[in-house]
Protein backbone atom coordinates (compact mmCIF):
# COMPACT_ATOMS: atom_id res chain seq x y z
CA UNK A 1 0.00 0.00 0.00
CA UNK A 2 1.09 3.36 -1.06
CA UNK A 3 1.71 6.00 2.21
CA UNK A 4 -0.34 8.39 0.10
CA UNK A 5 -3.49 5.09 -0.09
CA UNK A 6 -2.72 5.02 3.98
CA UNK A 7 -3.31 8.77 4.69
CA UNK A 8 -7.04 8.75 3.05
CA UNK A 9 -7.84 5.56 4.70
CA UNK A 10 -6.16 7.06 7.79
CA UNK A 11 -8.14 10.52 7.18
CA UNK A 12 -11.40 8.81 6.27
CA UNK A 13 -11.04 6.40 9.68
CA UNK A 14 -10.97 9.70 11.81
CA UNK A 15 -13.85 11.23 9.83
CA UNK A 16 -15.86 8.02 10.80
CA UNK A 17 -15.31 7.79 14.49
CA UNK A 18 -15.98 11.63 14.56
CA UNK A 19 -19.02 11.47 12.74
CA UNK A 20 -19.96 8.40 15.40
CA UNK A 21 -18.99 10.08 18.63
CA UNK A 22 -21.03 13.37 17.83
CA UNK A 23 -23.57 10.56 16.88
CA UNK A 24 -24.03 9.30 20.26
CA UNK A 25 -24.94 12.24 22.21
CA UNK A 26 -27.56 13.20 19.46
CA UNK A 27 -31.05 11.41 21.22
CA UNK A 28 -34.00 11.51 18.93
CA UNK A 29 -36.93 11.14 20.93
CA UNK A 30 -40.53 9.79 18.91
CA UNK A 31 -43.28 12.35 19.51
CA UNK A 32 -47.01 10.85 18.69
CA UNK A 33 -47.57 13.75 16.16
CA UNK A 34 -51.40 13.79 17.59
CA UNK A 35 -50.98 15.98 21.07
CA UNK A 36 -52.60 15.20 23.79
CA UNK A 37 -52.62 18.50 26.09
CA UNK A 38 -51.61 19.05 28.60
CA UNK A 39 -48.70 16.31 28.83
CA UNK A 40 -47.85 17.61 25.43
CA UNK A 41 -48.94 20.40 22.95
CA UNK A 42 -47.86 21.41 19.77
CA UNK A 43 -48.31 24.83 18.24
CA UNK A 44 -48.82 25.26 14.54
CA UNK A 45 -45.44 26.31 13.72
CA UNK A 46 -44.37 23.47 15.16
CA UNK A 47 -43.10 24.12 18.39
CA UNK A 48 -44.01 21.27 21.46
CA UNK A 49 -44.48 22.58 24.81
CA UNK A 50 -46.09 20.11 27.97
CA UNK A 51 -45.25 18.55 30.58
CA UNK A 52 -43.46 15.96 28.81
CA UNK A 53 -41.48 18.47 26.90
CA UNK A 54 -40.80 19.95 29.96
CA UNK A 55 -39.53 16.45 31.52
CA UNK A 56 -37.85 16.01 28.18
CA UNK A 57 -35.81 19.23 28.28
CA UNK A 58 -34.84 18.79 32.08
CA UNK A 59 -33.10 15.08 31.22
CA UNK A 60 -31.42 16.40 28.12
CA UNK A 61 -30.00 18.75 30.33
CA UNK A 62 -28.51 16.52 32.74
CA UNK A 63 -27.77 13.45 30.22
CA UNK A 64 -26.08 16.59 28.45
CA UNK A 65 -27.48 15.36 25.40
CA UNK A 66 -28.36 16.70 22.11
CA UNK A 67 -31.76 16.19 21.88
CA UNK A 68 -34.40 16.31 18.80
CA UNK A 69 -37.50 15.94 18.28
CA UNK A 70 -39.52 13.44 15.61
CA UNK A 71 -42.77 13.54 14.92
CA UNK A 72 -44.37 10.13 14.15
CA UNK A 73 -48.01 8.67 14.06
CA UNK A 74 -48.65 6.46 17.10
CA UNK A 75 -48.86 3.50 15.15
CA UNK A 76 -45.55 3.37 13.74
CA UNK A 77 -43.85 4.08 17.21
CA UNK A 78 -42.39 0.53 18.12
CA UNK A 79 -40.74 -0.10 14.33
CA UNK A 80 -39.51 3.42 14.20
CA UNK A 81 -37.46 2.38 17.13
CA UNK A 82 -36.67 -0.68 16.27
CA UNK A 83 -35.47 0.55 12.81
CA UNK A 84 -33.01 2.87 14.00
CA UNK A 85 -35.08 6.32 13.07
CA UNK A 86 -35.68 7.35 16.83
CA UNK A 87 -33.80 6.62 20.42
CA UNK A 88 -36.83 7.33 22.84
CA UNK A 89 -40.47 6.77 22.00
CA UNK A 90 -42.16 9.47 24.61
CA UNK A 91 -45.18 11.39 25.02
CA UNK A 92 -46.52 8.30 27.37
CA UNK A 93 -46.03 5.24 26.76
CA UNK A 94 -47.50 2.75 28.98
CA UNK A 95 -45.26 -0.23 30.53
CA UNK A 96 -47.41 -2.97 29.64
CA UNK A 97 -45.77 -6.68 29.36
CA UNK A 98 -46.84 -7.00 26.07
CA UNK A 99 -44.68 -3.99 25.08
CA UNK A 100 -41.60 -5.44 27.12
CA UNK A 101 -41.56 -8.40 25.11
CA UNK A 102 -39.79 -6.44 22.29
CA UNK A 103 -38.54 -3.36 23.97
CA UNK A 104 -36.96 -1.97 27.23
CA UNK A 105 -38.54 0.54 29.18
CA UNK A 106 -36.61 3.38 31.73
CA UNK A 107 -38.63 3.80 34.88
CA UNK A 108 -41.58 5.22 34.72
CA UNK A 109 -41.77 9.15 34.35
CA UNK A 110 -45.65 9.43 34.97
CA UNK A 111 -48.57 7.78 36.08
CA UNK A 112 -51.68 9.63 35.91
CA UNK A 113 -54.26 8.22 38.77
CA UNK A 114 -57.69 7.81 38.72
CA UNK A 115 -59.85 10.29 40.89
CA UNK A 116 -62.68 10.71 42.88
CA UNK A 117 -65.04 13.25 43.02
CA UNK A 118 -68.34 14.23 45.15
CA UNK A 119 -70.49 16.61 46.85
CA UNK A 120 -68.15 18.77 48.58
CA UNK A 121 -70.42 18.47 51.77
CA UNK A 122 -70.13 14.88 51.58
CA UNK A 123 -67.64 12.56 54.14
CA UNK A 124 -65.86 10.32 51.80
CA UNK A 125 -62.71 8.58 53.37
CA UNK A 126 -61.41 6.49 50.82
CA UNK A 127 -61.44 2.93 52.67
CA UNK A 128 -63.78 0.26 52.53
CA UNK A 129 -66.30 1.92 55.22
CA UNK A 130 -66.02 5.26 53.22
CA UNK A 131 -67.99 3.87 50.20
CA UNK A 132 -70.14 1.44 52.32
CA UNK A 133 -73.79 1.69 50.53
CA UNK A 134 -72.14 4.44 47.93
CA UNK A 135 -72.88 3.86 44.49
CA UNK A 136 -69.88 4.78 42.48
CA UNK A 137 -69.99 4.92 38.84
CA UNK A 138 -66.75 4.27 36.25
CA UNK A 139 -66.33 3.64 33.03
CA UNK A 140 -66.73 -0.32 31.42
CA UNK A 141 -63.77 -1.90 30.01
CA UNK A 142 -60.86 0.08 32.09
CA UNK A 143 -58.56 -0.64 34.54
CA UNK A 144 -59.82 1.90 37.11
CA UNK A 145 -62.97 -0.80 36.90
CA UNK A 146 -60.84 -3.89 37.63
CA UNK A 147 -59.01 -1.85 40.71
CA UNK A 148 -62.14 -0.50 42.16
CA UNK A 149 -63.81 -3.93 41.80
CA UNK A 150 -61.20 -5.42 43.36
CA UNK A 151 -60.66 -3.31 46.62
CA UNK A 152 -63.89 -1.64 47.59
CA UNK A 153 -66.47 -3.85 44.96
CA UNK A 154 -68.10 -5.52 48.35
CA UNK A 155 -68.80 -2.32 49.86
CA UNK A 156 -70.34 -0.43 47.02
CA UNK A 157 -72.87 -0.30 44.17
CA UNK A 158 -70.71 -0.51 41.22
CA UNK A 159 -72.41 1.50 38.09
CA UNK A 160 -70.86 1.10 34.82
CA UNK A 161 -70.92 4.20 31.82
CA UNK A 162 -69.52 4.07 28.54
CA UNK A 163 -67.52 7.36 28.95
CA UNK A 164 -66.69 9.90 31.61
CA UNK A 165 -69.59 12.20 30.61
CA UNK A 166 -72.44 10.28 31.35
CA UNK A 167 -70.85 9.46 34.74
CA UNK A 168 -70.73 13.37 34.88
CA UNK A 169 -74.59 13.43 33.81
CA UNK A 170 -75.73 11.27 36.39
CA UNK A 171 -73.67 12.27 39.15
CA UNK A 172 -75.32 16.00 38.52
CA UNK A 173 -78.59 14.81 38.58
CA UNK A 174 -78.15 12.72 41.78
CA UNK A 175 -78.67 9.32 40.59
CA UNK A 176 -74.75 8.79 41.65
CA UNK A 177 -72.69 9.64 44.83
CA UNK A 178 -69.31 9.15 43.54
CA UNK A 179 -67.27 9.52 40.27
CA UNK A 180 -64.06 7.55 39.59
CA UNK A 181 -61.98 8.06 36.31
CA UNK A 182 -59.03 9.57 34.93
CA UNK A 183 -58.15 12.86 37.06
CA UNK A 184 -57.73 15.01 34.06
CA UNK A 185 -61.53 14.45 33.04
CA UNK A 186 -62.62 14.87 36.26
CA UNK A 187 -60.45 17.85 36.85
CA UNK A 188 -61.92 19.49 34.08
CA UNK A 189 -65.41 19.44 35.08
CA UNK A 190 -64.17 20.40 38.55
CA UNK A 191 -63.04 23.39 36.72
CA UNK A 192 -66.15 24.15 34.78
CA UNK A 193 -68.85 26.22 36.15
CA UNK A 194 -71.49 23.11 36.95
CA UNK A 195 -68.63 21.37 38.95
CA UNK A 196 -68.43 24.10 41.33
CA UNK A 197 -70.49 21.60 44.10
CA UNK A 198 -68.12 19.28 44.31
CA UNK A 199 -64.59 17.95 45.10
CA UNK A 200 -61.55 15.40 44.62
CA UNK A 201 -62.42 13.14 47.87
CA UNK A 202 -58.52 11.09 46.66
CA UNK A 203 -56.81 9.62 44.39
CA UNK A 204 -55.51 6.31 43.39
CA UNK A 205 -51.94 4.87 44.92
CA UNK A 206 -49.57 3.16 42.66
CA UNK A 207 -51.21 -0.41 42.51
CA UNK A 208 -50.85 -3.27 40.06
CA UNK A 209 -54.03 -3.43 38.75
CA UNK A 210 -53.57 0.18 37.72
CA UNK A 211 -50.84 -0.25 35.61
CA UNK A 212 -46.55 0.30 36.40
CA UNK A 213 -47.54 4.16 34.39
CA UNK A 214 -45.82 5.41 31.49
CA UNK A 215 -41.69 5.54 30.65
CA UNK A 216 -39.22 5.71 27.75
CA UNK A 217 -39.18 2.94 25.69
CA UNK A 218 -35.70 2.21 24.26
CA UNK A 219 -34.54 -0.35 22.11
CA UNK A 220 -34.06 -4.38 23.53
CA UNK A 221 -30.46 -4.20 25.20
CA UNK A 222 -30.00 -0.41 25.50
CA UNK A 223 -28.74 -0.45 28.68
CA UNK A 224 -26.25 2.07 28.69
CA UNK A 225 -29.32 5.06 27.43
CA UNK A 226 -31.51 2.88 29.87
CA UNK A 227 -29.29 4.07 32.77
CA UNK A 228 -28.52 7.29 31.43
CA UNK A 229 -32.26 8.28 31.42
CA UNK A 230 -33.11 6.52 34.58
CA UNK A 231 -29.95 8.48 36.71
CA UNK A 232 -31.32 11.71 34.96
CA UNK A 233 -34.94 10.46 36.24
CA UNK A 234 -33.44 9.99 39.65
CA UNK A 235 -31.68 13.52 39.57
CA UNK A 236 -34.48 15.61 38.48
CA UNK A 237 -36.71 13.82 40.78
CA UNK A 238 -34.58 14.21 43.70
CA UNK A 239 -33.35 18.22 43.48
CA UNK A 240 -36.90 19.28 42.71
CA UNK A 241 -36.95 20.00 39.19
CA UNK A 242 -39.67 17.55 38.55
CA UNK A 243 -42.01 18.57 40.78
CA UNK A 244 -41.90 22.28 39.85
CA UNK A 245 -42.82 20.91 36.17
CA UNK A 246 -45.56 19.27 37.16
CA UNK A 247 -47.08 22.24 39.58
CA UNK A 248 -46.71 24.18 36.44
CA UNK A 249 -49.56 22.26 34.94
CA UNK A 250 -51.38 19.76 37.40
CA UNK A 251 -52.59 20.26 41.27
CA UNK A 252 -51.89 16.69 42.10
CA UNK A 253 -48.39 14.03 41.66
CA UNK A 254 -48.51 12.93 38.02
CA UNK A 255 -45.55 10.58 39.35
CA UNK A 256 -48.10 9.02 41.37
CA UNK A 257 -47.18 8.02 45.08
CA UNK A 258 -45.69 4.62 45.66
CA UNK B 1 -53.77 26.60 25.92
CA UNK B 2 -57.87 26.42 26.66
CA UNK B 3 -59.41 26.23 22.60
CA UNK B 4 -63.24 25.72 23.79
CA UNK B 5 -63.52 30.10 23.30
CA UNK B 6 -62.05 29.75 19.86
CA UNK B 7 -63.81 29.88 16.75
CA UNK B 8 -63.68 27.30 14.33
CA UNK B 9 -62.60 29.76 11.26
CA UNK B 10 -59.76 31.59 13.79
CA UNK B 11 -58.78 27.86 14.16
CA UNK B 12 -58.41 27.27 10.35
CA UNK B 13 -57.09 30.95 9.68
CA UNK B 14 -53.44 31.62 8.28
CA UNK B 15 -52.49 33.93 11.33
CA UNK B 16 -49.48 32.62 13.80
CA UNK B 17 -52.06 30.61 15.73
CA UNK B 18 -54.04 29.52 12.82
CA UNK B 19 -53.52 25.74 11.52
CA UNK B 20 -54.26 26.89 8.12
CA UNK B 21 -50.43 26.76 6.85
CA UNK B 22 -50.42 23.13 8.17
CA UNK B 23 -53.80 22.12 6.63
CA UNK B 24 -52.14 23.74 3.13
CA UNK B 25 -48.87 21.97 3.69
CA UNK B 26 -50.66 18.93 4.68
CA UNK B 27 -52.73 18.60 1.43
CA UNK B 28 -49.48 19.84 -0.39
CA UNK B 29 -47.70 16.56 0.43
CA UNK B 30 -50.45 14.66 0.16
CA UNK B 31 -51.13 15.67 -3.54
CA UNK B 32 -47.10 14.95 -4.21
CA UNK B 33 -46.76 11.93 -2.69
CA UNK B 34 -50.23 10.76 -4.59
CA UNK B 35 -48.86 11.88 -7.86
CA UNK B 36 -45.38 10.57 -7.86
CA UNK B 37 -46.13 7.12 -6.49
CA UNK B 38 -49.04 7.15 -9.28
CA UNK B 39 -46.62 8.51 -11.96
CA UNK B 40 -43.90 5.57 -10.58
CA UNK B 41 -47.20 2.83 -10.39
CA UNK B 42 -47.87 3.79 -14.20
CA UNK B 43 -44.64 2.90 -15.08
CA UNK B 44 -44.07 -0.12 -13.42
CA UNK B 45 -47.57 -1.12 -14.25
CA UNK B 46 -46.91 -0.88 -18.08
CA UNK B 47 -43.55 -2.96 -17.35
CA UNK B 48 -45.45 -5.57 -15.75
CA UNK B 49 -48.38 -5.65 -18.27
CA UNK B 50 -45.74 -5.94 -20.75
CA UNK B 51 -43.88 -8.89 -18.90
CA UNK B 52 -47.06 -10.30 -18.80
CA UNK B 53 -48.32 -10.64 -22.27
CA UNK B 54 -44.64 -10.92 -24.30
CA UNK B 55 -44.45 -14.36 -24.06
CA UNK B 56 -41.26 -14.94 -22.01
CA UNK B 57 -41.59 -17.44 -19.21
CA UNK B 58 -39.62 -15.79 -16.68
CA UNK B 59 -40.31 -12.66 -16.94
CA UNK B 60 -44.38 -13.83 -17.22
CA UNK B 61 -43.79 -15.81 -13.41
CA UNK B 62 -41.75 -12.81 -12.44
CA UNK B 63 -44.72 -10.40 -13.24
CA UNK B 64 -47.08 -12.86 -11.78
CA UNK B 65 -45.62 -13.04 -8.27
CA UNK B 66 -44.75 -9.22 -8.18
CA UNK B 67 -49.02 -9.03 -8.51
CA UNK B 68 -50.33 -11.47 -6.25
CA UNK B 69 -47.97 -10.82 -3.31
CA UNK B 70 -48.44 -6.77 -3.08
CA UNK B 71 -52.04 -7.49 -3.48
CA UNK B 72 -52.27 -10.02 -1.18
CA UNK B 73 -50.50 -7.76 1.81
CA UNK B 74 -52.53 -5.32 3.65
CA UNK B 75 -50.94 -1.97 2.29
CA UNK B 76 -50.46 -0.50 5.60
CA UNK B 77 -48.08 -3.57 6.68
CA UNK B 78 -45.99 -3.12 3.61
CA UNK B 79 -45.61 0.63 3.76
CA UNK B 80 -44.13 -0.17 7.00
CA UNK B 81 -42.28 -3.83 5.75
CA UNK B 82 -40.78 -1.57 2.55
CA UNK B 83 -40.17 1.49 4.15
CA UNK B 84 -37.98 -0.34 7.50
CA UNK B 85 -36.46 -3.16 5.56
CA UNK B 86 -36.01 -0.96 2.74
CA UNK B 87 -33.89 2.07 4.27
CA UNK B 88 -32.03 -0.76 6.99
CA UNK B 89 -31.37 -2.66 3.71
CA UNK B 90 -30.49 0.41 2.34
CA UNK B 91 -27.70 1.69 5.23
CA UNK B 92 -26.28 -2.11 5.52
CA UNK B 93 -25.48 -1.10 1.81
CA UNK B 94 -23.46 1.43 3.24
CA UNK B 95 -21.43 -0.64 5.78
CA UNK B 96 -20.75 -3.06 3.65
CA UNK B 97 -19.04 0.00 1.16
CA UNK B 98 -17.40 1.66 4.60
CA UNK B 99 -19.64 4.80 3.39
CA UNK B 100 -21.74 4.04 6.83
CA UNK B 101 -23.48 7.62 8.10
CA UNK B 102 -22.52 9.41 5.15
CA UNK B 103 -25.66 9.45 3.38
CA UNK B 104 -29.49 8.84 4.19
CA UNK B 105 -32.19 7.39 2.29
CA UNK B 106 -34.16 11.05 1.35
CA UNK B 107 -37.44 9.96 3.77
CA UNK B 108 -39.95 11.72 0.74
CA UNK B 109 -38.25 9.43 -2.16
CA UNK B 110 -38.39 6.06 -0.13
CA UNK B 111 -42.23 6.85 0.85
CA UNK B 112 -43.05 7.40 -2.88
CA UNK B 113 -41.45 4.39 -3.50
CA UNK B 114 -42.81 2.39 -1.44
CA UNK B 115 -46.46 3.61 -2.64
CA UNK B 116 -45.49 3.32 -6.02
CA UNK B 117 -43.95 -0.27 -5.74
CA UNK B 118 -47.64 -1.57 -4.35
CA UNK B 119 -49.71 0.85 -6.84
CA UNK B 120 -47.67 -0.98 -9.71
CA UNK B 121 -49.16 -4.31 -8.96
CA UNK B 122 -52.76 -2.83 -9.47
CA UNK B 123 -51.42 -1.25 -12.52
CA UNK B 124 -50.14 -4.21 -14.08
CA UNK B 125 -53.47 -5.95 -14.10
CA UNK B 126 -55.79 -2.73 -15.09
CA UNK B 127 -52.86 -2.14 -18.43
CA UNK B 128 -53.01 -6.42 -19.14
CA UNK B 129 -56.39 -6.41 -19.13
CA UNK B 130 -57.09 -2.99 -20.91
CA UNK B 131 -54.54 -4.09 -23.66
CA UNK B 132 -56.06 -7.99 -23.77
CA UNK B 133 -59.78 -6.19 -24.63
CA UNK B 134 -58.10 -4.42 -27.87
CA UNK B 135 -59.51 -6.37 -31.31
CA UNK B 136 -56.52 -8.55 -32.17
CA UNK B 137 -57.14 -6.83 -35.85
CA UNK B 138 -55.70 -3.35 -34.13
CA UNK B 139 -52.27 -4.97 -33.38
CA UNK B 140 -52.39 -7.38 -36.87
CA UNK B 141 -53.06 -3.59 -39.30
CA UNK B 142 -49.99 -1.73 -37.15
CA UNK B 143 -47.54 -5.14 -38.28
CA UNK B 144 -48.84 -4.90 -41.95
CA UNK B 145 -47.50 -1.66 -41.89
CA UNK B 146 -43.96 -2.50 -40.90
CA UNK B 147 -44.36 -0.41 -37.90
CA UNK B 148 -41.46 -1.28 -35.09
CA UNK B 149 -42.90 -2.92 -31.93
CA UNK B 150 -41.82 0.41 -30.25
CA UNK B 151 -43.86 2.53 -33.19
CA UNK B 152 -46.45 0.00 -32.53
CA UNK B 153 -47.02 0.42 -28.85
CA UNK B 154 -46.48 4.03 -29.00
CA UNK B 155 -48.74 4.74 -31.63
CA UNK B 156 -51.57 2.05 -31.81
CA UNK B 157 -51.63 0.09 -28.69
CA UNK B 158 -51.20 2.37 -25.95
CA UNK B 159 -53.51 5.51 -26.89
CA UNK B 160 -56.26 2.63 -27.64
CA UNK B 161 -55.50 0.64 -24.62
CA UNK B 162 -55.30 3.91 -22.38
CA UNK B 163 -59.06 4.56 -22.73
CA UNK B 164 -60.14 1.25 -21.66
CA UNK B 165 -57.54 1.62 -19.00
CA UNK B 166 -58.70 4.92 -18.00
CA UNK B 167 -61.65 4.10 -15.76
CA UNK B 168 -59.73 1.69 -13.68
CA UNK B 169 -56.91 4.46 -13.64
CA UNK B 170 -59.26 6.61 -11.98
CA UNK B 171 -60.54 4.22 -9.55
CA UNK B 172 -56.81 3.55 -8.61
CA UNK B 173 -55.97 7.73 -8.64
CA UNK B 174 -58.56 7.51 -5.86
CA UNK B 175 -57.65 5.26 -3.13
CA UNK B 176 -53.53 6.55 -3.85
CA UNK B 177 -55.17 9.44 -2.86
CA UNK B 178 -56.56 8.23 0.36
CA UNK B 179 -53.93 5.46 0.78
CA UNK B 180 -51.01 7.95 0.83
CA UNK B 181 -52.55 9.04 4.42
CA UNK B 182 -51.01 5.35 5.61
CA UNK B 183 -47.48 7.21 5.79
CA UNK B 184 -47.98 9.05 8.29
CA UNK B 185 -47.09 5.68 10.58
CA UNK B 186 -43.59 6.56 9.24
CA UNK B 187 -43.54 10.09 9.95
CA UNK B 188 -45.01 12.10 7.49
CA UNK B 189 -47.27 14.89 7.97
CA UNK B 190 -49.82 14.06 5.40
CA UNK B 191 -53.51 15.88 5.55
CA UNK B 192 -54.72 13.14 7.60
CA UNK B 193 -51.67 13.37 10.25
CA UNK B 194 -52.33 17.39 10.13
CA UNK B 195 -56.33 16.75 11.02
CA UNK B 196 -55.39 14.59 13.76
CA UNK B 197 -52.85 16.75 14.95
CA UNK B 198 -55.31 19.74 15.37
CA UNK B 199 -57.66 17.46 16.87
CA UNK B 200 -55.50 16.55 19.30
CA UNK B 201 -54.21 20.04 20.25
CA UNK B 202 -57.91 21.52 20.21
CA UNK B 203 -59.32 18.49 21.20
CA UNK B 204 -62.77 19.14 18.45
CA UNK B 205 -62.04 15.76 17.27
CA UNK B 206 -65.30 15.94 14.92
CA UNK B 207 -64.92 19.53 13.66
CA UNK B 208 -61.46 18.52 12.28
CA UNK B 209 -62.24 15.19 11.15
CA UNK B 210 -65.06 16.16 9.17
CA UNK B 211 -62.83 19.05 7.97
CA UNK B 212 -60.43 17.01 6.23
CA UNK B 213 -62.88 15.07 4.79
CA UNK B 214 -64.07 17.73 2.88
CA UNK B 215 -61.12 18.48 1.69
CA UNK B 216 -60.06 15.12 0.29
CA UNK B 217 -63.69 15.46 -1.04
CA UNK B 218 -62.25 18.64 -2.63
CA UNK B 219 -59.13 17.05 -4.19
CA UNK B 220 -61.10 14.02 -5.54
CA UNK B 221 -64.18 16.53 -7.45
CA UNK B 222 -61.05 18.41 -8.85
CA UNK B 223 -59.30 15.05 -9.99
CA UNK B 224 -62.54 13.85 -11.73
CA UNK B 225 -62.36 16.81 -13.85
CA UNK B 226 -58.97 16.29 -14.85
CA UNK B 227 -59.82 12.26 -15.56
CA UNK B 228 -62.93 13.97 -17.68
CA UNK B 229 -60.94 15.66 -19.92
CA UNK B 230 -58.20 12.82 -20.48
CA UNK B 231 -61.38 10.64 -21.10
CA UNK B 232 -62.62 13.53 -23.73
CA UNK B 233 -59.29 13.32 -25.36
CA UNK B 234 -59.28 9.88 -25.27
CA UNK B 235 -62.60 8.98 -26.79
CA UNK B 236 -61.82 11.41 -29.90
CA UNK B 237 -62.97 9.28 -33.04
CA UNK B 238 -65.15 6.90 -30.84
CA UNK B 239 -69.05 7.18 -30.71
CA UNK B 240 -69.43 8.27 -27.33
CA UNK B 241 -72.10 5.56 -26.73
CA UNK B 242 -70.33 2.40 -28.00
Amino acid sequence: MTPKFLRILAAVAVFATGATAAAADQLRWGYDLAPFPPWNSRSPSGEWSGFDYDIMEALCTHMQADCEIVEIAWDGMIPALQANKIDIIWTGMSITPQREEVIDFSDRYRRGPAAYIAEKEMNLPISVEGFEGKSVGIKKATNFYTYFEHYYGDAATVKLYDTTDDIIADLSSGRLDVAMGDILELQRFLDSPDGEMYEMKGVTPVDPLLGKGAGAGIRKGDTALQERLNTALKEIRENGEYDAIAKKYFNFDPYGSD
Amino acid sequence: MDYSQTSFWSLVSFSETGWGWAFVQGAWLTVRISLASYLLGILLGLLGARAKLGGNRTLYWLAEGYTTLIRAIPTLLLIIVLYYTGTRFFDATLNVLGLAGTMTLNGFAAVVFCLGFILGAYMTEVFRGAIQALPPGMDEAARSLALSPVQRFRLVTFPLMMRLALPGLNNLWQSTLKDSSLVSVVGFAELLATGKMVAGETRMYLTFYVFIAVIFLALTLSSNAVFALVARRLDRGFDRGA
